[in-house]
Order: structure tokens, then sequence, then C-alpha cells
């Protein structure tokens, strides 16, 4: 290379470097879910073979709230509820047809940043679990860390 | 805008078009180098949540090696829908850049280089008015304090150097960055580290474009062939 040749070669080497750099900084949308919600799926135990089974009539609520998350919603095979983000614990009652569960979780909050699009999502790590038996035969707490992807927290067995 | 960083990129290259060929000294000046760099300017007027400066220091101390230090600070201010977030920090860089443009004269100052450097940033950063929707049991807000971090990393440099006037130059160079640590923060990464890029990366790209002004310390007859 002479002077001329570099001088050429520092021109072109300097738009190409620039272009690589600009086109690094693109600024996206956020579109993922940013809910955290547990996943409950509803098994039966058939001679130590786990079948998903599906109800009708599917009613839940928070207890302390007057909404209904489910209201006697038929084919459903796994429940996805939302965990209060203001307390450490809070309870549900469903409700299968005329006879009903009541369950409370306990667990932990914590911030995750989940981009700069999307802000903020709190993670729960579940520390208790507690249920009745009226319907429900038992529980299985397969990932107790419910964060923002949908992945099932909780098996129940009836 | 786009005119401005046109203007700011070109300018420097048109500048070079009257460089006059050489002089006819004996003599190769050495001397402190100190860089500015310019490509802060325009990635301002195209984001400007983001406030840097970045300055270098080179001095030619064996034939074609010149070790650098470069230091410089970073600012970030992010106001989003649902939470705001800041940060503030500087760098420090320490390598060496090696010419490798021949043929090597002793009134020549163009460089095409390679370099490595090791860098070395801290930050404090942190959110506030951070907002969760929850339609069901309420909705949510905090802050995350104010935290210190640390990062060094690995730079590998390529660029180009040419004088523009006596002891006056313009370079530009580009960076791969290699991070070897940083503070782990399992709530929120920095969006920013200052002197490396995106917060999140295990690599980055950099890109800076300097003028550089040589104090000129000495002079000494380069002897042999060149």
């Amino acid at each position: 290379m002479n002077r001329f040749q570099i001088k050429y070669a520092y021109t072109i080497l300097l738009i190409i470097a620039v272009s690589i750099v600009l086109s690094c900084t693109k600024e996206t949308t956020c579109d993922q879910s940013m809910k955290s919600l547990v996943k409950m799926g509803f098994y039966n135990l058939n001679n130590q073979k786990e079948v998903s089974v599906s109800f009708n009539d599917v009613t839940v609520y928070g207890i302390n709230n007057d909404s209904l998350l489910y209201d006697s919603s038929d084919n459903v095979k796994s429940i996805s509820l939302p965990l209060s983000q203001v307390q450490d614990s809070c309870a549900f009652v469903l409700c299968i047809g005329s006879v009903s569960d009541t369950f409370k979780y306990v667990y932990t909050r914590d911030l995750r940043i989940v981009s700069a699009e999307c802000g903020f999502a709190t993670l729960f790590t579940i520390s208790n679990f507690e249920t009745t038996t009226h319907k429900i035969d038992s529980i299985h707490i397969v990932n107790p860390v419910i964060n923002t992807i949908e992945a099932e927290n909780i098996k129940v067995y009836y | 805008l786009k005119l401005k960083i046109l203007k700011s990129i070109i300018s420097p290259i048109l500048l070079l078009l009257f460089v006059f060929n050489g002089y006819s000294q004996e003599q190769r000046t050495y001397g402190l180098r100190i860089g500015f760099d310019l490509s802060r300017l325009p990635l301002y007027y195209l984001d400007p949540k983001i406030k840097g400066l970045e300055l270098s220091f080179d001095f030619e101390t064996l034939k074609n090696l010149y070790p650098v230090f470069e230091l410089g600070s970073g600012k970030l201010k992010l106001e989003k829908e649902n939470f705001r977030y800041s940060s503030n920090g500087s760098y420090l860089r320490i390598g060496f850049d090696y010419n490798i443009f021949e043929p090597y004269a002793r009134n020549q100052y163009e460089m095409a280089f390679v370099g490595i450097r090791y860098a070395f940033s801290s930050l404090r950063y942190g959110a506030d008015n951070i907002f969760i929707q929850d339609g069901y049991w309420g909705d949510f807000s905090a802050n995350l304090p104010e935290r210190k971090m640390h990062a060094n990393w690995v730079e590998i440099a390529g660029g180009l150097r040419v004088e523009l006037f006596h002891n006056l130059f313009a370079g530009w160079s580009l960076r791969a960055r290699f991070m070897i640590y940083k503070t782990k923060d399992v709530n929120m990464n920095p969006f920013n580290i200052p002197g490396y890029g995106k917060g999140s990366l295990k690599s980055a790209l950099g890109f800076n474009y300097s003028i550089y002004y040589r104090i000129p310390v000495f002079r000494k007859k380069i002897v042999g062939s060149l």
C-alpha cells in the first residue's frame, strides 16, 4: 500500500465500519407475555401411569377477590392463576361441579428485568402450598419458580 | 440530523484531500498524542439518552509500537412507560497498537494498526418508577435502589490513522470486545456498560473515530533502511 491507497482504504473502510455499528442499534418493541402465572395441570393416576384429565363446569376465584378467573368453564385441563404481587401469599377456591377445594400459596417475590422494551416482571418462588382434599387427591410441585415463561408449576392429582 | 452526522464524518475526510505529502525533514517526531473521540457526537444526536466522552493517549516507544491509554465516561437515562432507568460510570483501557502499514518512513505517520486492550469499567445504576400491571390482585410499583458494578474485558482493535496536518491526526478503529468478568445482578443487568456496550452481551462490537494532536516532545534520526 502506498500513501494514496491508504487514504482510499481509510475512507471506504470507515464507511463500512460506521454502517456495521449503526446496523446494530435497532430498537424493538415488547412482543412477549409479561404475566407471571402459576400453571396447574390436572392429572389422574391410572396404575401408576399419569394421565391428563379435563373437567367441565370449572370455576376459580381468589379469596378476598370478587371477580372470577374461570367461570363455569368446560374442557379445562389446566388453569393459570395470577399471584398477588402486593402480598407474600394468596389463596384460591377451585370448584369443579359442586365440589370445591381451597388452596393457598406462600411464596417469595423478586423483580426481574425482562428487557428494555418490556420492563420488569415479578418472579415468584413457591415456598409452601397447602390444599384441602375434597376432590383433589394430592399435589406435586414440579417447578416452584414462576416467571413469564409458560411452564407447568404444579400437578394436581384427582 | 442525518446531514449533521454525515458532516461530522466527512469533514475530516475532506481535510485529507488537502494534506500535503510528507515533509523534507530527516527526522521523525515523537511525542504524546492525545485523541478526542468524535464518534460520541453523532451517536448523541442519534440517541440522546446516551452521553459519553472518551480521550486517548499514545506514544510511539519502539518502532511501530504505541502503548495506549484510553479513558472515558458514559451516562444513560431511559424513560419508559413502566420504568425509569439511569446509569453513570467511567472506564479505562490500557494496551498497545502495532502499526502494520509499510513502508515506515521517518516523516510518515499514516498507520494501519492492530491492537489489544485490557479495559475496566465501574458504574452505578438503578431503576425507579417500576410499574407492573395486575388487573386481578392490584398493580404493583417498586424501585430498584442504585447499585454499583464492575466489569472488565479485553478488546481487539484494528483501524487506520492518517496525518491531516503536521501533528494533527484523524483515525478510526473497530473494536471487538470480550467480557471477562462482571458483577452479577439477578434483578437487572445494566443496559449499557460505559466503554463496552450492551450490558447483557458476552461480546460486543465497538467503533470510535478520533481527532488526535501530538505534542512534539523530541525528534530523532532514524537509522538504517526504512
